[in-house]
């Protein structure tokens, strides 16, 4: 099959795997509620149908693409499937755990092939044959204990024979047979829906019942009838498993051309259904265009074609959407940064021609031009912003799935509740935060909450609590997260910092409650006792904070022993483009994001007064730290601070700090794109930006100026923390 | 990113495998590699073909207070921000000023561009295995780890092939 594909163009090809990636999340969020479900009670056979037909529709797309490993997988996978939901098989939390990890392997394969460019790339992968082991490793036992669980269930409830006409029995598909035969055997009570839809709006109306029918019971099957005489309705008699009783399905359908009648065992339930001759029929059924009956010949044949015709139409895309690839938005975010620069030209244009010629018509006509010229883009601006921008939910499903699969490996149970997830955030973001977040709620669940026993005896529930939280806080995401364990001993800490060599005796006594916390950041520190598979090897919480803060972002923690710990992750909405001050610091030009700027001042040397080696200026009664821009970068410029200096106030969070520039261009608004690890020693730039004739500008990285001018970084190791790990 | 770790470790491999075979002259001559040879100062220096992904004249530098030395700065290359390495601090050639002929070669390493300015570019080069000589214990220290092999087509004909992988190990990591 590979081979009639292998022409497949790479855009075909990202297609594939973007659409596999999508059936892949959505694989995973419903085994996550059939996981939740399962601990409740039973699992929504729906779900589990959705996954079996997920799965068959990544089979037949990894077929047609030749991605052979993905294909094996999902064919095997999809047979396991079928005999859960046919109730050959239990469903247990172990099997649960493979489907788990079959989805954790698809996506691997997927990756392996989307960095390849190449189908067969992830061909040798030997994890696949091995999972398919697993799949039929138990498979013959459970199959021959179900069958004994169905003659004795017989005997106990109603047999589909007792309720339904052979009529009826003989058009259902085995999945329906066997779902019908469950209900039975739990004694749901079974009922008629009979009602009438108009031909020409079947399909939503269909699809507006089963809406509503859904929470009050299980729909077996629709049949079609014959009764009603109007040409252009058609009668549906739905066959329902009731949960509850008569009133709520009432209330359900209240509105609705719909009687309701219920099921009871027939008066010639003990002859044998088949040779039944005079039963009176509860249904009649009529035979439209496909017969039905032929079907039922083969109800195995019947429901495989159904399944490929559903696959045939779920190819084709649904929804008004497309996919893009975010490298695309970012060349447009370039062409928009290149317009930006054009309207600043035109605009300076303008106002020349003004000065030269005073107020001719051709000035204000360029004037008015040019502010048109300024809005629109500003429009467009915030046109691909909101492209980038996406809901943190599916980020947030994955941790999900991860929390499940740790919390078993350690044997914790963990209520993890997730909230915010409809905010949205630049797509990039999106892609860097989710490691650092993984690994700080891996932390939370390994080192943060405690064992059962400890927990019990601190008069803690046993299960513990992972919130992860977000929300927008103006130009910014706040994301926490928070657990209810055992919080970060500090005295501990020190101790492991001072042993790693990451600050020495004396500096670990003079700390702040808030210094010692972010002890916590630096590299080789770690509280936990034990190194577990899963964290505890002390690299990363330093890494974590250096990949947020290459976000722009910053990381704080707070921590009460005995009580639990909260993460707080605060970040720009969008790194794609931002307003930014353009400054002259020692004869270059850089820039400084414009939100981090309360104000600009002018400020006179003789207003600076030394405070223990620091300079300072005084602004309205506050004590204000000075950075001289051209010391910090090493090309100090001699002279005192001259007419044209400016200072800039910039703060973050409670941090103030003014940073001393040489003059101020103007303001621009600049695509931000990002240095290389290469220059991973630069840590006081967020990335540089294009200007114009290919020439860079370095965007300055505030908070690590603040940070580093202030800061524990720079006094305690050197200032060399982010040159950490990168493995 | 995983694609090009394996790419620089199976060309390390190669080259070991050739620098190994120079001892073995019945396996010689099997293969070839292909080289992007440079002057630094008066002496050629060759990397890996496979590597460059560009060569391209120098446009407008934009200097990084605060990185190391030998990082001469970051170039906006068909509009990415490419980090540009001083080659020669790196390999301990003299420093002159930067000749018209400079380069920059574009190399990926681990998925991330990085820019390697040379004095000049020569030419591509084909060094088959009993030209391929391990490296001869001549440079001391760290930059002896930088050097791959050394390739002697010929009696006056030396050109020293760097081990990027060790460079970007040493430097970055």
């Amino acid at each position: 099959m590979g081979d009639g594909n292998k022409g497949a163009g790479p855009k075909a090809l990202q297609e594939f795997l973007s659409e596999a990636q999508d059936i892949t999340e959505n694989l995973g969020n419903n085994l996550m509620t059939i996981d939740a479900a399962l601990k409740e009670g039973e699992p929504d056979p729906d779900q589990v149908n959705e996954v079996f037909r997920g799965m068959h529709t990544l089979k037949s797309l990894s077929g047609m693409f030749g991605v052979k490993p993905l294909s094996r997988l999902a064919h095997s996978e999809e047979s396991l499937l079928e005999e859960i939901r046919l109730g050959r098989r239990p469903l247990d939390v172990g099997l649960l755990d493979i489907l788990f990890e079959s989805v954790e392997l698809i996506t691997k394969i997927l990756g392996i092939v989307g960095e390849s460019s190449d189908v067969s790339a992830a061909d040798g992968l030997s994890r696949v044959d091995e999972l398919i082991e697993r799949f039929g490793g138990t498979k013959e036992e459970p199959q021959q204990d179900l069958g004994g669980s169905f003659a004795s269930s017989a005997q106990r409830a109603h047999a589909p024979e007792e309720l339904l006409p052979p009529e009826v029995l003989e058009v259902l598909t085995e999945y329906e047979e066997h779902r019908l035969r469950t209900n039975l055997e739990r004694g749901t009570q079974l009922c008629y829906v009979h009602t009438r839809f108009d031909l020409s709006s079947i399909d939503v109306d269909l699809e507006s019942i089963k809406h509503k029918l859904k929470p009050v019971g299980e729909i077996i099957t629709y049949l079609p009838s014959t009764e009603g005489d109007e040409p252009d309705k058609l009668a549906i008699n739905v066959i329902l498993a009731l949960f509850g009783d008569k009133r709520s399905l009432e209330e359900a359908l209240e509105g609705l051309d719909a009687q309701i009648e219920r099921i009871e065992p027939r008066a010639d339930s003990s002859v044998p259904p088949r040779v039944s001759g005079d039963s009176v029929p509860a249904v009649e059924v009529m035979s439209l265009e496909p017969e039905p009956q032929e079907g039922a010949e083969d109800s195995r044949e019947e429901l495989a074609q159904r399944e490929s015709s559903e696959a045939l139409v779920s190819l084709r895309s649904v929804s008004q959407t497309v996919r893009v690839d975010i490298r695309k938005l970012d060349r447009l975010m370039n062409v928009v940064g290149e317009l930006a620069i054009v309207r600043s030209a035109i605009g300076r244009i303008s106002e020349e021609l003004r000065a030269l010629s005073g107020r001719s018509d051709l000035s204000i006509e360029l004037h008015r031009i040019n502010s048109g010229f300024d809005r629109r883009l500003a429009e467009l601006r915030e046109g691909i912003l909101e492209v980038r921008m996406v809901p943190l939910g599916q980020m947030f499903d994955r941790l999900a799935r991860m929390v499940r699969k740790v919390s078993r490996e350690l044997s914790k149970d963990i209520h993890f509740v997730m909230s915010g997830t409809d905010t949205e955030v630049d797509k990039l973001i999106i892609e860097e935060l989710s490691d650092p977040l993984m690994h700080i709620i891996r932390n939370a669940i390994d080192h943060g909450v405690e064992g059962a026993e400890v927990r019990r005896s601190a008069g803690k529930p046993e299960r513990g609590t992972v919130a992860l939280t977000a929300y927008q806080k103006g130009n910014h995401v706040v994301i926490e997260v928070e657990d209810d364990g055992g919080g970060i001993d500090l005295e501990r800490l020190v101790e492991v910092a001072i042993a790693r060599g990451a600050i020495t005796e004396e500096q670990g006594e003079g700390l702040s409650q808030r210094e010692l916390m972010n002890l916590i950041f630096l590299p080789g520190v770690s509280t936990a006792r034990t190194t577990t598979e899963i964290s505890g090897r002390g690299v990363g919480m330093d890494v974590v904070k250096n990949n947020i803060a290459s976000l722009g972002g910053v990381i704080e923690v707070q921590s009460e022993v005995g009580i639990g710990s909260k993460m707080t992750i605060t970040l720009p909405v969008t790194l794609a483009i931002i307003p930014a001050l353009l400054v002259v610091v020692a004869g270059n030009t850089y820039a400084v994001p414009l939100n981090t700027i309360a104000e600009a001042l002018f400020v006179s040397e003789h207003l600076v007064r030394t405070i223990m080696a620091t300079e300072t200026v005084v602004l309205r009664g506050q004590t204000l730290p000075l950075v001289r821009l051209d010391e910090f970068f090493g090309v100090p410029r001699p002279g005192k601070i001259g007419d044209d200096s400016r200072v800039l106030v910039a703060s973050l969070g409670q941090k103030r700090i003014g940073l001393v520039v040489d003059a101020l261009i103007g303001q621009q608004d600049v695509v931000i794109k990002p240095l290389g690890r290469s220059l991973s020693s630069a840590d006081c730039f967020s990335g540089a930006t294009d200007i114009g004739k290919e020439q860079l500008v370095l965007v300055l990285d505030t908070a690590a100026v603040i940070e580093d001018g202030r800061g524990l970084a720079e006094t305690k190791v050197d200032g060399r923390t982010s040159a950490g790990e990168w493995a | 990113m995983t694609a090009a770790i394996e790419r620089r470790a199976e060309l390390a491999d190669v080259l070991t495998r050739f620098a190994d075979r120079s001892d073995d002259p019945q396996r010689a001559g099997v293969d070839e590699i292909g080289a992007i040879c440079f002057t630094l100062g008066d002496e050629e220096f060759g990397v890996d073909l496979n590597l460059v992904r560009q060569i391209v004249k120098p446009p407008p530098l934009t200097w990084v207070p605060r990185a190391e030395p030998d990082i001469l700065g970051v170039v906006s290359i068909r509009g990415s921000v490419v980090t540009l390495l001083d080659l020669r601090q790196v390999m301990g050639v003299e420093p002159t000023n930067w000749p018209r002929m400079a380069r920059i070669l574009i190399v990926e390493l681990e998925g991330e561009p990085l820019g390697l300015l040379v004095d000049s570019v020569t030419h591509v080069r084909s060094f088959t295995a009993e030209m391929l000589e391990r490296e001869p214990g001549l440079l001391g220290g760290s930059r002896g780890d930088f050097v791959a092999c050394v390739a002697r087509p010929g009696p006056d004909d030396v050109v020293t092939i760097i081990d990027l992988d060790a460079v970007i190990e040493q430097r970055f990591r």
